[in-house]
């Protein structure tokens, strides 16, 4: 089995309530999917239920980026990480 | 809600209010529901503003005569460089030529910094100085680093914009011009938006278009207000908004909305219509496809750069609005948009940019389908002006005919 990538998340500051106060943090995780489960199993229901909707799938306000990049253009929760990737979560922003 | 109760004695604002989910918080520098990450709103103390149509008559010829209806407690933190209150053109060749009988063309090419960007902007900078922040930012497609640079520098506030490194030459110079820091981003809009939410998170500016948002969008709403005023009281059938990020259109109903609810208008129906670019019309796509979903667009490409925000964070409320009010999305090519831009210049002497010919074009394309009916009154908002962007145009345009400086050279070119 291979080794799991080591992956970045960066959170914004308006869920640091459930992130312990933390504004980043580091999982071992091949694919966006893995670095949620990681992410509930370390913060908890209220992480959870902060980040996913009833039906398990991530709040359609969040938007989530890997490497600067919208995994809405790669594989939504299965795009693939390798080490050293940076994931972002970030409300939806709007601008003009 | 004890926080709540009390900052809504002192002022004309109620609350923010959560556009998803309801939730309401008092007026401070936050963006987003905290439950549901939904778009806040600003609300007002609707019951105790009284709009006096008379009264306005005397009130400053700017978006500031709203100050009722707009985010700011206390009017010496107004940073105020003119904007608003703009000409609406009865286009009555335009109209003669598509074959409508009633078209007006509200033209905010004329704004201090040439766009509607004026409009947040002043509401934006202003509350950011309420604020007491020490900068000002945003990300923008070109327009709004101006309007937000412009107002900055007015506030004596640093300001820094980020922006994608492909717009206008004319955008870029005019924002540095009032001494803004240019950020320039190899990369989208969306791309240079993302980036500059992430600063929003480390410093402690005022991003007009994030962390200030339900404050900046209120600017945009008087451009209803003064379409209302600009008509008699009489309010269009049917206003054209061009759409990029979605909020333009979302403001201008909300504007409407709200005359209504303080009996300024009376109770008739505006249709709004959304106009976009092909190469970037992701609000479009999704109206005609019977979608509630937006589908974003990774790499737009269209001479409207103005409007190229592919991945729109209001899309989904513009989709809605322009369904609930009965409207339509359209979109048209690069092509029909250089023309509707000649055409809108021949006709009633108005140079836009290309966001402006969007508009148009998009208008002429309902007529030729029906869809916009002969006898409507509508309103075309033209957002922007075209010496910002000459680029677009320069190549369709005669070039212009050299002669010597003698009589007989010009007699024998007339003849």
């Amino acid at each position: 089995m291979s080794k799991l990538a080591k992956v970045k998340v960066v959170f914004p500051s308006v869920i640091a309530s459930v992130t312990a106060g933390e504004k980043e943090t580091e999982v071992p995780a091949s694919t966006l999917r893995e670095v949620i489960d990681r992410l509930v199993a370390k913060y908890g229901d209220v992480f959870k239920e902060r980040i996913l909707d009833a039906s398990g799938n991530p709040r359609k306000l969040l938007n989530f980026y890997v490497n600067g990049r919208n995994v809405r253009f790669l594989k939504q929760l299965e795009t693939q990480l390798n080490d050293g990737d940076k994931v972002l979560i970030l409300p939806t922003v709007s601008g003009g | 809600m004890k926080q709540l109760q009390e900052a809504s004695k002192l002022t004309h604002i109620k609350s923010l209010k959560c556009r998803e989910c309801g939730r309401e918080y008092a007026p401070t520098k936050i963006y987003v529901c905290e439950d549901c990450f939904g778009p806040l709103e600003v609300i007002y103390n609707y019951n105790s503003i009284n709009i006096d149509k008379k009264e306005l008559q005397d009130k400053p010829k700017t978006v500031w005569r709203y100050f009722e209806l707009l985010p700011i407690e206390n009017p010496t933190n107004i940073v105020d460089l003119g904007a608003g209150y703009t000409i609406l053109h009865k286009a009555n060749t335009l109209a003669r030529t598509l074959g409508l009988k009633e078209v007006y063309v509200k033209d905010d090419t004329v704004n201090p910094t040439y766009s509607f960007k004026d409009r947040p902007a002043t509401v934006a900078v202003s509350k950011a100085v309420e604020f007491n922040s020490k900068a000002v930012g945003c990300a923008s497609t070109g327009n709004l680093a101006a309007a937000t640079a412009a107002h900055a520098a007015k506030a004596g506030l640093p300001c820094y914009i980020f922006i994608p490194t492909s717009i206008e030459l004319n955008k870029i110079v005019q924002a540095t011009a009032y001494g803004a820091n240019i950020i320039a981003v190899k990369g989208t809009y969306d791309d240079a938006n993302v980036l500059a939410a992430q600063a929003a998170e480390i410093y402690d500016w005022a991003f007009v278009n994030i962390n200030i948002r339900p404050y900046y969008v209120e600017g945009s709403k008087t451009l209803a207000y003064e379409t209302c005023e600009q008509l008699d009281w009489s309010p269009p059938d049917h206003v054209i908004v061009p759409v990029a990020s979605g909020a333009l259109l979302g403001a201008i109903r909300r504007g409407f909305d709200e005359f209504r609810k303080l009996g300024l208008i009376e109770n008739s129906k505006i249709r709004v219509t959304g106009a976009q670019p092909h190469g970037c019309s992701p609000v479009a796509d999704a109206f005609k496809s019977n979608s509630d979903e937006i589908s974003p667009v990774e790499q737009p490409d269209t001479i409207a750069k103005s409007l190229a925000v592919g991945n729109p964070g209001d899309g989904a409320y513009a989709l809605r609005n322009i369904r609930e009010t009965g409207g339509v999305a359209e979109s048209v090519t690069n092509e029909e948009i250089i023309e509707a831009i000649k055409l809108l210049a021949k006709t009633e002497g108005i140079f836009t940019e290309p966001a402006g010919g969007v508009t148009l074009a998009v208008l002429k394309k309902l007529v030729e389908s029906g869809v916009v009916s002969t006898d409507e009154k509508i309103v075309c908002y033209v957002t922007g002006n075209g010496l910002k962007a000459p680029e677009s145009i320069v190549e369709h345009v005669p070039k212009p005919v050299e002669i010597e400086p003698s009589l007989e050279s010009l007699t024998t070119l007339l003849t």
